[in-house]
């Protein structure tokens, strides 16, 4: 499988705190669901941030499979343009990422049939859900065909068909070759749904690998992952 | 499809649209008819006075004491760059679209400060040309030379990460403010005296403008500190006209870790009763942001300046009438206070709120008032006029207050 992104973080942060994340290193592969779990302040969003260029402070390198790789991020709270439509919204990121109109047409008119959004095509986003942005921000990223998903805290808020729904078509996007990063702190779905784990805390990677390799190493086979993690923050 | 040059004046269109609706409210039709319109008269009735003959009070100002309202002109005001939050979701990854579109932020704001320095130096022409018995060249180099300063000073703001500093003088902003601040006022004369300094000055900051200008094109990882910067722009003066007009508006929040004033959250008042509480807070929220403080003492200067023209007693019946502008203004800091969200959790009795509604806004009008009054009694009547208006302040601050407030 293809190594899609690269993270080799030395340290990075904020201008009041430039050491807010140290050593976190990660590949994400094609197809792979890599989920970075912590608790809350571990450090995932920031580590999400450095990815994404929004850091003022990193010393490392965010490497991405090809120059002209594209991301989807969906941040824990969605941002979308107040003043622009759902419709305009797809215009303006297929015109960033140079769609051909035809194209453009044909690929959103299908992407907001499947995410029935399709009848709120002209509304504005200050009267959707948080569903529905989060849908918004995905059908964005399926729209550029973007090789990188960058998801932070995505079950917060979401109803279980909402969570449900939004599973599935991220399973499609890997079929197609993308890979998924995902930071939650809700251990139960990241052990069911995520190939591996990196798992943070204070702002540390202490941990990474699939979940078997986890309870090895932790030495509790068939442990849930809340019980592997305790475990290790114990020993630190 | 879409271009960055469309967007950017997609955004633009939104900005000034965004602004008009905020004072459209504020401004109606008795505000333009009872305030603006004699105020205006007014202000040209003086501007015009200066042409004829500048006053003698002219002599007290030096070239130096006039250069400080010229540098604080030109650190005053924001570079924007038209960056939105939600650029962060796939626009941020496109570096050709959000180079376009800071460029085309850069050149605005550019505009922007060409047109605010020509109509300052429009309003100094008579004291620069008539008083100080500059040339047309000077002063058209002296304009220059502060659009110029005006731009690299906005720039070099907008390069600066804020950082959380205890001590306020480490801050780099403030060392930026000093050094060009006492360069600028002492500097100008000599380089106005020599074409040769002149022309240096003027291709040093030319150059400085377009080494920040692709600086701040080309940086990355500024991008939150840019979305506060630009939402704290929007808000600049809307937030004004619209509290005027009852909307609550929450302004991004300061990044600081401990406020710089009563760090320890140490009480203003000794006895602790609702209505001590209630003034206390509405007092630390405003002495704790200095957009306030700064539009508080630029209201203070505004008054100073809009009487200085006139006769003795008539710039004492005008700043008599300032008590009332003084209690307005304050009464919207009490407004936005009691509006808050927080407060609003809280049950609090009307007579506590009353009470605590005059007693902020007579304590926040007072320290202006007085200002003005000493400023303006000074130039009427010398040091007996200053020390009068000491005594006067406090009833007429206290009656100003009582008539405001029972319109709150």
């Amino acid at each position: 499988m293809d190594t899609l992104l690269s993270v080799k973080i030395e340290h990075a942060g904020y201008a009041g705190n430039p050491r807010a994340v140290e050593d976190v290193g990660f590949s994400l592969r094609s197809g792979e669901l890599l989920g970075l779990i912590g608790a809350n302040g571990a450090g995932k969003s920031t580590v999400i941030r450095a990815i994404t260029g929004l850091l003022p402070e990193l010393a490392g390198t965010v490497n991405f499979q090809r120059p002209d790789s594209r991301y989807a991020y969906i941040p824990e709270q969605p941002v979308l343009y107040d003043e622009l439509t759902l419709w305009e919204h797809l215009e303006l990121a297929a015109s960033a990422f140079g769609l051909e109109r035809r194209e453009f047409l044909d690929r959103a008119g299908r992407l907001l049939e499947l995410f029935r959004l399709d009848k709120v095509r002209h509304h504005l986003p200050g009267s959707f859900s948080k569903g529905m942005r989060q849908k918004t921000m995905l059908i964005i990223g399926f729209l550029i065909a973007a090789d990188v998903y960058i998801i932070d805290e995505p079950f917060m808020g979401l109803d279980p068909p909402a969570m449900m729904d939004l599973l599935s078509l991220l399973d499609r996007q890997r079929v197609r070759g993308a890979g998924v990063l995902l930071s939650t702190h809700v251990l139960d779905t990241a052990e069911r749904i995520c190939d591996s784990l990196a798992l943070m805390d204070s702002g540390r990677l202490i941990m990474q690998g699939n979940l078997e390799q986890i309870r090895a190493a932790c030495n509790m086979p068939g442990a849930p992952l809340l019980a592997c993690f305790n475990k290790i923050l114990e020993s630190i | 499809m879409i271009t960055p040059r469309q967007l950017f004046y997609k955004r633009l269109v939104s900005e000034w649209r965004f602004q008009y609706t905020a004072w459209k409210p504020a401004v109606d039709w008795t505000v333009a008819l009872y305030i603006l319109l004699p105020a205006t008269a007014l202000g040209l009735y003086g501007y015009l006075s200066l042409w004829r003959q500048p006053p003698a009070w002219l002599a007290l100002i030096p070239l130096n004491g006039l250069m400080i309202v010229v540098f604080y002109f030109a650190w005053s005001g924001t570079v924007r760059i038209f960056i939105e939050e939600a650029d962060q979701l796939f626009l941020w990854q496109c570096r050709d679209w959000i180079r376009q579109l800071i460029g085309f932020g850069l050149g605005y704001s550019a505009a922007v400060n060409l047109l605010l320095t020509i109509l300052l130096f429009a309003l100094l022409a008579p004291v620069l040309l008539l008083h100080f018995r500059l040339s047309w060249a000077q002063s058209g180099l002296l304009a220059a030379i502060t659009f110029l300063l005006k731009m690299d000073l906005g720039l070099a703001r907008r390069l600066m990460t804020s950082q959380q500093q205890s001590w306020p003088l480490l801050n780099p902003r403030t060392a930026l403010f000093l050094i060009s601040g006492v360069a600028f006022t002492w500097a100008i004369r000599p380089v106005l005296n020599s074409a040769a300094l002149c022309l240096l000055a003027t291709a040093l900051l030319l150059f400085l403008f377009i080494i920040l200008i692709r600086a701040r094109i080309n940086s990355r990882g500024i991008f939150q500190e840019d979305v506060a910067r630009e939402a704290s722009a929007r808000l600049r003066y809307a937030s004004f006209a619209l509290r005027a007009s009852g909307v609550n508006i929450k302004k991004p929040g300061p990044q600081r870790r401990c406020p710089w004033l009563w760090s320890r959250s140490q009480p203003l008042f000794g006895e602790r009763n609702p209505v001590n509480c209630l003034t206390e807070t509405c007092i630390k929220l405003f002495l704790r942001n200095l957009n306030e403080l700064k539009l508080y003492l630029l209201l203070s200067v505004l008054c100073v300046a809009f009487a200085w023209p006139y006769g003795a007693w008539a710039k004492l019946a005008v700043w008599c009438c300032y008590a009332v502008l003084f209690a307005g203004w304050s009464s919207f800091y009490w407004q936005h206070t009691a509006a808050s969200d927080f407060m609003s959790l809280l049950r609090w009795k009307q007579a506590d709120l009353s009470a605590a509604a005059r007693k902020s806004i007579f304590i926040l009008m007072l320290p202006g008032f007085l200002l003005a009054g000493l400023v303006l009694g000074f130039q009427a009547f010398s040091w007996p006029g200053a020390l009068a208006t000491l005594p006067a302040a406090v009833p007429l601050g206290y009656l100003a207050t009582r008539f405001v407030s029972r319109f709150l």
